[in-house]
């Protein structure tokens, strides 16, 4: 009966200490939280893309066919690095117009339609200005690369020039993180987005435009 | 590591898909606005020191840089009457080119011509300076003149200097012109298109 009672009370005291055990290695497991507050995510958004200075000479209309896909991997509390993919598509057709043609002497009549496509292949930092966990969290970002840029001019329906290149591309951004979840891995993205496109080709020097952007980001 | 290189390719490739979705400036054209009218013009002449001209009877086919033909057709006819009356219209008096014309003009009805054809490459061989009578004579062109690239049916028309044919020793060319794109040999539209000519061509009066 004794060595009954020792046998239960020894079981007891290991289950004692195993859950004491698993109490103080629970901080051991939230180690990594702290370190990277949030896991890495993908952001897709929708974009609305206005053209201002080269690009407004060329193109007036607003651009609603644009996207943008980030993959971003937090580095600290604040910091997150990553890289992603942009499009903005802008298109105008201005009506029938006589315009000079080469040399003074020549004149053509035509419809000219302007087309440009950005697709900025971007290096994307972001800092988080609230700590994790925040309601909202508020961000600034920077994103540097290269534009593959496509401009093509129509004169009715020929073809005035069709120019595909790879530009330098620099965007600042500011925008609002809203998790949606309690695990805050699934959420709402917003902001706005400034986009220095260098061109300098046919008199044109930039195709700046600037965005407002709207999607989800999802954690991985 | 493999999964983020994985979503990344997915990301690109939705957004390549997603851009392939660019709106094509050729689908959102009506036929009027594909067609595209140039005009050019010599800087030295005077257009107000011609009183008379004439137009050829009949339209020279070229087709890849070589002339295969003369034609006539009721398009054809359609631009001659209409090229006529709105140089009537512009102050010049039509005779004909027995009547030693200030001025003649020939039309060209260019199409099949390959991509970097030049409209003005050897003029010479597919329309004789004896129409004008003015055998042993070249076709000049001022030296700015551009090139057209003709990568379709086009019509061109071409307006020489019969009048000082003799001291120049040559027909210069002192204005042309050439309508390109969809539909210019309908009969309905070919006022219309010859109408654009003269519109921007203002200096063109008597």
């Amino acid at each position: 009966m004794k060595r009954n009672i020792s046998i239960i009370a020894l079981l007891l005291l290991a289950s004692v200490s195993l859950k004491a055990q698993m109490t103080t290695y629970q901080p051991q497991q939230d180690l990594p939280y702290y370190s990277s507050p949030e896991p890495a995510y993908l952001d897709i958004r929708y974009s609305i893309g206005f053209p201002i200075d080269g690009l407004k000479q060329q193109i007036n209309n607003t651009s609603y066919n644009g996207w943008e896909g980030s993959l971003m991997f937090p580095i600290g509390r604040h910091f997150s690095l990553g890289f992603g993919i942009e499009y903005q598509d802008f298109y105008q057709k201005y009506p029938r117009g006589v315009y000079e043609y080469g040399n003074p002497q020549t004149s053509i009549s035509a419809v000219v339609s302007n087309s440009v496509q950005h697709i900025p292949i971007l290096i994307k930092s972001r800092y988080q200005f609230l700590k994790p966990g925040a309601a909202v969290e508020p961000y600034i970002g920077v994103g540097v690369g290269l534009n593959a840029v496509s401009y093509r001019q129509y004169l009715g329906e020929f073809t005035n020039f069709d120019d595909n290149s790879a530009k330098f591309a620099l965007n600042g951004e500011a925008g609002l993180k809203v998790p949606l979840t309690r695990n805050r891995k699934f959420g709402l993205d917003v902001g706005a987005e400034y986009n220095y496109m260098p061109y300098n080709q046919f008199g044109i020097n930039n195709l700046d435009f600037w965005a407002v952007k709207g999607g989800l980001f999802i954690g991985l | 590591m493999k999964t983020y290189f994985r979503l990344g390719l997915m990301t690109a490739g939705l957004l390549v898909v997603l851009g392939s979705c660019r709106k094509e400036p050729l689908n959102n054209l009506s036929t009027d606005d594909t067609r595209i009218y140039i005009t050019q013009f010599d800087s030295s002449a005077t257009f107000s020191s011609y009183s008379t001209f004439s137009v050829s009877d009949s339209v020279a086919v070229l087709q890849n840089g070589q002339r295969v033909g003369m034609e006539r057709t009721p398009a054809d006819s359609l631009f001659i009457q209409a090229f006529t009356a709105a140089m009537q219209k512009a102050g010049y008096t039509l005779v004909t080119k027995e009547q030693s014309p200030n001025l003649g003009i020939n039309l060209t009805h260019i199409y099949n011509a390959y991509v970097g054809v030049t409209y003005f490459s050897d003029y010479g061989n597919y329309w004789n300076p004896y129409y004008w009578g003015y055998y042993g004579y070249g076709y000049g062109f001022p030296y700015y003149y551009a090139a057209y690239q003709v990568t379709v049916e086009g019509m061109a028309f071409d307006m020489f200097d019969l009048k000082n044919a003799t001291a120049n020793k040559q027909l210069t060319d002192i204005w042309s012109a050439l309508i390109q794109g969809e539909g210019i040999f309908y009969t309905s539209n070919i006022p219309t298109e010859v109408g654009y000519l003269f519109s921007q061509s203002t200096y063109l009066k008597q």
